[in-house]
């Protein structure tokens, strides 16, 4: 929420899922609310009771946990090939 | 002789400035963990950034906050505190900073040291909690007149020792709204929870959950920090010019002159939310390096560990009950400010805490997502409602017992009161020598009549006892 705590070992997880599918090349980082806006970004991770406040900038994945890796990789693999078509 | 007395001087000078002596500990660590040239530049510049932010920051708070305080001291003739966190730490940094950063070092290698041997398996890994936590010891450890390396040692440890019981106090709740056993809360408002948690207990009932209820999802615009202050402080101040133009209308062309007070207020209350924003910013980079440096050595090193993170874990479980806990937290913290202001001219006085619902706000949340699974709407009520009033008479307590104050502010967290609160109280019987020895032996108790190997964190009485 003040984009310090639980986002920051989200954006970690989120390197490390991205390393596992061999994407080095793409910039993560870990904010608040407020920073949301159209074009900022091309895709937000979020916690799900959040996700239409985070829908107006691009794509979003929300997650029921924040810190599952499981279960960020299987939607950030959904994401990826969704985009690919 | 001339250039040692140059090198002297110029180290001098370095010291004298938290911020490169804190940037030179990040470029240290960064060396140490063999990071590239081009990220130890990064790293070590980002955390001087950081402080400078937060710095600005903090006057940008406090210039949003005058014409409040100039009102409410003209007209009533009394002060209001901010107990925010930000704002207090972002003007604690330029005493503290350099004890400060010295003790968060020291206390996660205690956390890690307690971690390791005993049974509190948590890892505290909410890095602006910690710098709280720190920058606390850091005041405290000061007003007892103890030397630099005491204080260093003492608040180190413990802080180390705060980072792997407190999450103990609420671990059950937690375990209850995630359905694992993996994640802890580590936060600096866990006894305003545990408090939240024993009301829900004591007057909920779980057959009806909030989930059921229905919530104006609209309201969520509200989880946007900037909107929410700006909105929140304008209505203080709205309320405060209002009664300053019935009770004294000269006031208002002492503190605005001739320009309309509203508009004025409107500006102030959103330079307010700008400087938390700000401040916030500042913080994102001071600990960028850090938390995942601390998480590398803890994976490394203690694979049974429990990590214990910040408060939004539980919200995408409890979505209602957590808007429902924000909005009962409000009033419950709005009813605590009044409590404050009927006791003014009583013995009982306190500081009068105004409600900028910054507190109520993640603290509310929070009782929302953990009283509902203890007992539901009734519960999620209740000890939101309760726990409200507490956000504000804990830090009340902090400031008169504890004298934790800077420029009219100080901590928000129950956390920070309570331990603020005992040293206050200690310090009058102890002092000095007597002090840190008392805290050398605080940090032994654990290491002594904690030590079991690899077991799951137990919520036992103990638990809960020692975390008090």
């Amino acid at each position: 929420m003040s984009g310090l705590g639980s986002s920051f070992l989200m954006e970690m997880n989120v390197k490390k899922v991205l390393a596992k599918l061999g994407l080095n090349d793409v910039e993560v980082e870990h904010s608040t609310i407020s920073d949301v806006m159209p074009g900022s970004t091309d895709l937000i991770v979020c916690s799900a009771d959040i996700a239409e406040e985070c829908a107006s900038a691009g794509g979003v994945i929300p997650l029921v946990n924040l810190l599952s890796g499981d279960e960020l990789e299987q939607k950030l693999r959904k994401y990826l090939e969704e985009r690919q078509k | 002789m001339f250039v040692i007395t140059w090198i002297l001087r110029f180290l001098q000078q370095i010291i004298a400035q938290p911020a490169l002596l804190i940037g030179l500990i990040a470029m240290v660590g960064l060396l140490v963990e063999k990071k590239s040239s081009t990220d130890v530049i990064k790293g070590s510049l980002k955390t001087v950034l950081g402080i400078i932010l937060i710095g600005s920051g903090a006057g940008i708070v406090i210039a949003g906050l005058t014409p409040l305080n100039d009102l409410l001291t003209k007209t009533f003739n009394i002060t209001g505190v901010i107990p925010v966190n930000e704002v207090m730490f972002a003007q604690a940094i330029a005493k503290y900073g350099s004890e400060m950063a010295a003790i968060m070092a020291l206390a996660m290698c205690a956390n890690l040291l307690l971690a390791r041997i005993t049974k509190f398996k948590f890892i505290y890994l909410t890095g602006h909690e910690l710098m709280w936590i720190s920058t606390l010891m850091a005041i405290i450890l000061n007003i007892a007149n103890l030397p630099a390396w005491e204080v260093i040692v003492g608040g180190g440890l413990l802080t180390g020792l705060y980072m792997a019981i407190a999450p103990s106090l609420i671990y059950g709740s937690v375990c209850k709204v995630t359905g694992s056993k993996e994640i802890a809360v580590g936060h600096t408002g866990t006894v305003y929870y545990w408090f939240a948690i024993a009301i829900a207990k004591l007057t909920g009932n779980k057959e009806k959950s909030c989930e059921d209820v229905n919530v104006p999802k609209n309201l969520n615009f509200l989880r946007d920090l900037s909107v929410s202050l700006t909105l929140a402080m304008w209505a203080v101040y709205l309320v405060v010019i209002l009664l300053a133009i019935i009770f004294k209308p000269t006031v208002m062309a002492e503190v605005f002159g001739t320009d309309n007070s509203f508009i004025l207020g409107l500006m102030d209350s959103v330079t307010f939310a700008a400087g938390i924003y700000i401040i916030q910013a500042g913080v994102r980079m001071m600990i960028g390096e850090l938390v995942p440096a601390f998480k590398g050595i803890s994976d490394r090193f203690i694979p049974n560990s429990v990590p214990a993170v910040d408060i939004p874990v539980l919200y995408p479980y409890q979505p209602n009950s957590v808007l429902i806990g924000f909005l009962v937290a409000t009033i419950g913290s709005i009813v605590g400010f009044g409590i404050t202001l009927l006791l003014v001219h009583t013995s009982w006085a306190l500081p009068i805490m105004i409600p900028t619902l910054f507190n109520a706000f993640f603290y509310g949340a929070t009782f929302g997502a953990l009283c509902n699974k203890e007992g539901g709407v009734r519960g999620v009520v209740f000890g939101s409602f309760f726990g409200g009033i507490v956000t504000i008479i804990l830090p009340a307590l902090l400031m008169s017992v504890g004298h934790i104050v800077i420029n009219n502010t100080t901590f928000g967290g129950g956390d920070s009161a309570v331990i603020g609160v005992f040293f206050g109280l200690l310090s009058k019987a102890l002092s000095g020598q007597g002090l840190f020895i008392t805290i050398l032996v605080l940090f032994l108790l654990p290491i002594l009549f904690g030590r079991v190997r690899n077991r799951v964190p137990a919520k036992s009485e103990q638990a809960v006892q020692g975390a008090k």
